[in-house]
């Protein structure tokens, strides 16, 4: 019986619940990982400076909608820093390091992505942060590495896929390297960097042990292109930018398909203008087998090629590809994305439409699976996030909180967590260490 | 689990062992690893260089369909030589197990009592279909995590589609953000719509083992491969969601600051937010607008862009990659050196700490693998060759199930193992 209620209990508990994360990270790749933490049911408490809040606070927001509180409103920032509790210190002066070492007491992790420098030279190294609690986990993400020969560079995610290998494979075959349309090293590193927390976290569960933990950013995206390294090391081959080609699967493409009627257009944000507008369409299609390639020149309208023998192999088809790609558009121009991709589907051909993150919001499978969360913001309204990715069959994962205010949970953490008085907590605000509105720097 | 460990203490080859073993990080963690391919055995390899005992099952005959896909040394096909193989399954186990078969899926069970999680990426409907489903493993180890990563998920109407790395790229969205504007939506390099899935894949399983040891109860993790892309797409993915406004291909150079020009020998990534705009000024010997307030608003920049595109562009082409490389160390500014592999290979950093693993495969022979992407307490890191297919039936179904040579004999007459 104790048994079976144990068991009931337990079901409903994320598997982060009572796992405490003092979260110093900013941007993208920290706030990524301490997003995927929180969601677990973590208990992550972001700290911004009175002067530095997170950049991402500043982009995105309608200029129509920000009000009084325009760094509550943006919604890069909403996104990826729901579930988690915000307040506002500025470590740099004692009494705010005081705060943060206090609240160290009370956690199991903390997580930054400053420059390799900065924690030693706000007096909290691992030492340091290992004399207040010594079992803390201490995560770091530097772009490079802490030591040696690399700790004075900066990078953020596109220097990291640069310096990485990544941006070197990618293009188009008749092109120079192409960048990534997102920061890529930013999320990678952060679903590493979660990874790398709670891996340490299993060994204090066993050992009783902290951990000074680092995630090398450049050294995580080197591991993502394993098949290239491989390729150099057993044949001292340079992998070529494909564009969109294979190593040997072809027909492999992105085809062009009939565009939106413009009174349909999708309005697309334009940095520091009024919105554009956009009606292509595009779909991707890539032939694995022998019978998959039948079966597209059937959908095609094109079944002799499928008995033509000048296709009959991938490397018949690869030698080709070419020639099949114009086929292809021909017959991919004439009909849109959702009905060409649904006819290949239909004969188990791999195809996708090019979702955008606009059509993705409508997309019928991720609507089935209920991948997006409503949340109400008492800034920015009632909105839509992405929802957890990790779907747990029990319990289900859910967003509990919208992101916080700039400052919002100050006063709460610091009264609950380390006990502070309501004096205490006025004499912060009153010297500038704590705040609820962002402080110009002079 | 405490039976678990006892069976382990006993059975581990000797003591020098198992000093080594508890050395590692996950010491004590069984991954029972039902992935092939790509994005499934990403995860369950750093599972394994972080010190789980990963055991991978492996169909009869040919095995993971990875070892088929090369590239292969000179060009060769061998199942033993698999470039992708060998990189996906460092450090694992490999043990035969024909699931079709009755015996075979009872084994499976048996090895699922004793383990801490199950990493899968079947299709949806494959274990299902063969009565080993989230439900059949539970009722063996009810503190057992399962992690399943799918192209769409276990669930929705696209279940069941057929998808590779580059219609997956579509399909979350990544890639109506890559390439220029004026051309097709580009795939990136390499096949990073799995590899993500796979580094989720690590993440969640560890997570999972954690609240199942801290909680008593497993659970069911259903990763979409969709999904992750489509919850990590920077700006653009919240900006559609709150203002219904899409994004469209940045290219090369979506603003002057922030993007890849051409330099005397090749290209080099300029990436340099407000706070690195000093640097850059002092790196392209243009201290003399340091004292200029209108470069420092990010306003002004974005009404300038082409001025100071014109600007950045004269002071590249006149530099080379390596000249433009010892600029951004000198004045720390984030201008990216884009290696080839040959130059990755023997860049001095990751020389210096050994970031480069030499292995040797007896098929294979000695290559250069990836080594590790985080430490723990400066290491926490192991990587050892890749099993032959097979390499590891008779031990684990000894070591682990209490069978002898017989019963193993009669397994593999019968065509289970």
């Amino acid at each position: 019986m104790t048994k079976l209620l144990a068991r009931a209990l337990s079901a409903t508990l994320l598997p982060l619940a009572a796992i405490r994360i003092i979260d110093l990270s900013m941007v993208w790749a920290g706030p990524f990982a301490t997003r995927l933490l929180a969601d677990m049911g973590a208990d992550v408490i972001k700290i911004e400076g009175p002067s530095s809040p997170d950049l991402v606070r500043g982009i995105g927001a309608a200029t129509a909608a920000v009000g009084e509180r325009p760094w509550d409103a943006s919604p890069y920032f909403n996104e990826y820093n729901r579930n988690k509790r915000g307040i506002v210190l500025d470590v740099a002066r004692p009494e705010g390091r005081r705060a943060v070492l206090e609240l160290v007491r009370t956690a199991d992790a903390l997580i930054e992505n400053y420059r390799a420098d900065v924690l030693d030279k706000l007096g909290l190294s691992p030492a340091e942060l290992h004399r207040e609690r010594p079992d803390l986990i201490v995560v770091s993400m530097p772009g490079f590495s802490k030591q040696g020969l690399e700790r004075d560079m900066v990078g953020y995610g596109p220097t990291i896929e640069q310096m990485g290998g990544l941006v070197e494979l990618s293009g188009y075959a008749d092109g120079g390297p192409q960048k990534t349309g997102i920061s890529y090293g930013d999320p990678v590193a952060g679903i590493l960097a979660a990874g790398a927390l709670v891996t340490a976290l299993l060994r204090r569960q066993r050992t009783g042990e902290g951990a000074v933990v680092e995630v090398s950013q450049r050294d995580n995206l080197i591991g993502l292109l394993g098949e290239a390294v491989m390729d150099w090391s057993m044949n001292r081959r340079l992998q070529p930018r494909r564009g969109n080609h294979h190593r040997w699967m072809a027909p492999h493409g992105c085809y062009p398909c009939k565009p939106l009627p413009d009174a349909e257009a999708r309005p697309v944000a334009r940095l520091g203008g009024t919105p554009g507008a956009a009606t292509d369409r595009w779909l991707t299609i890539a032939v694995a087998t022998d019978e998959q390639w039948r079966a597209l020149c059937d959908v095609i309208g094109r079944p002799e090629l499928g008995k033509d023998e000048r296709y009959a192999t991938a490397l018949d088809r690869y030698e080709r590809q070419d020639d099949l790609d114009v086929l292809i558009a021909e017959w991919t121009a004439e009909r849109t994305d959702d009905e060409a991709e649904a006819l290949l589907q239909s004969r188990g051909v791999p195809a996708s439409a090019v979702r955008s993150p606009l059509t993705l919001t409508t997309d019928p499978q991720l609507a089935a699976r209920g991948f997006y969360r409503e949340v109400h913001h008492p800034v920015a309204g009632d909105h839509r996030v992405a929802g957890p990715l990790w779907n747990l069959s029990e319990p289900r994962p859910e967003i509990r909180t919208p992101a916080p205010g700039f400052g919002q949970h100050t006063e709460s953490v610091l009264m609950d967590l380390v006990g502070m008085s309501g004096a205490a907590f006025e004499k912060l605000r009153t010297d500038g260490i704590t705040c609820d509105a962002p402080v110009t720097r002079s | 689990m405490s039976r678990r460990r006892g069976r382990q203490e006993d059975r581990q080859a000797g003591p020098a062992l198992r000093c080594a073993m508890t050395d590692q990080t996950l010491s004590g963690i069984t991954i029972l690893d039902l992935t092939q391919q790509i994005a499934g055995p990403f995860a369950t390899r750093l599972l394994a260089a972080y010190g789980a005992e990963v055991i991978k099952i492996e169909r009869p005959g040919s095995g993971d369909p990875a070892r088929a896909a090369g590239p292969f040394p000179g060009d060769l096909p061998q199942s033993e030589r698999s470039g992708r193989f060998l990189y996906l399954n460092t450090g694992k186990q490999s043990v035969t197990l024909n699931l079709k078969t009755r015996a075979g899926r009872a084994l499976l069970l048996e090895l699922a009592a004793n383990a801490d999680a199950v990493v899968e990426n079947f299709a949806p409907r494959v274990l299902p279909s063969l009565g080993l489903d989230w439900p059949a493993f539970r009722a063996v180890n009810p503190s057992l995590a399962m992690i399943s990563i799918s192209n769409y998920g276990q669930s929705g109407p696209r279940r069941d589609d057929s998808a590779t790395n580059l219609t997956l790229f579509a399909a979350g969205g990544q890639m109506s953000l890559t390439g220029e504007p004026d051309r097709e939506p580009l795939v990136n390099g390499g096949t990073q719509a799995l590899m993500q899935a796979g580094l989720h894949g690590f993440a969640s399983a560890v997570t999972a083992i954690f609240g199942a040891r801290a909680h008593g109860a497993g659970a069911h993790v259903d990763i979409s491969i969709q999904e992750v892309q489509a919850a990590a797409m920077e700006g653009a993915g919240p900006i559609a969601l709150v203002r219904g406004l899409d994004s469209g291909r940045g290219g090369n150079l979506p603003r002057a600051l922030w993007g890849i020009y051409p330099c005397a020998d090749g290209y080099v990534g300029c990436s340099v937010l407000d706070r690195n705009v000093p640097n850059l000024l002092v790196a392209i010997g243009r201290e003399d607008l340091l004292d200029d307030p209108n470069i420092r608003s990010a306003a002004w920049r974005i009404a300038h862009n082409d001025e100071l595109t014109a600007i950045l562009m004269g002071f590249f082409v006149e530099h080379t990659r390596q000249e433009l490389n010892e600029i951004a160390n000198r004045c720390r500014v984030p201008f990216g050196y884009m290696p080839t592999m040959d130059e990755l290979i023997d860049w001095p950093a990751l020389r210096e700490k050994g970031f480069w693993h030499e292995i040797e495969h007896p098929d294979a022979g000695s290559q250069t693998y990836p080594g590790r992407p985080f430490s723990i307490d400066g290491s926490g890191f192991r990587l050892s060759r890749a099993p032959r297919l097979g390499e590891h039936t008779d031990s684990v179904l000894r070591d682990r199930l209490d069978m002898d040579t017989a019963e193993i004999g009669a397994l593999r007459e019968r065509g289970v193992i």
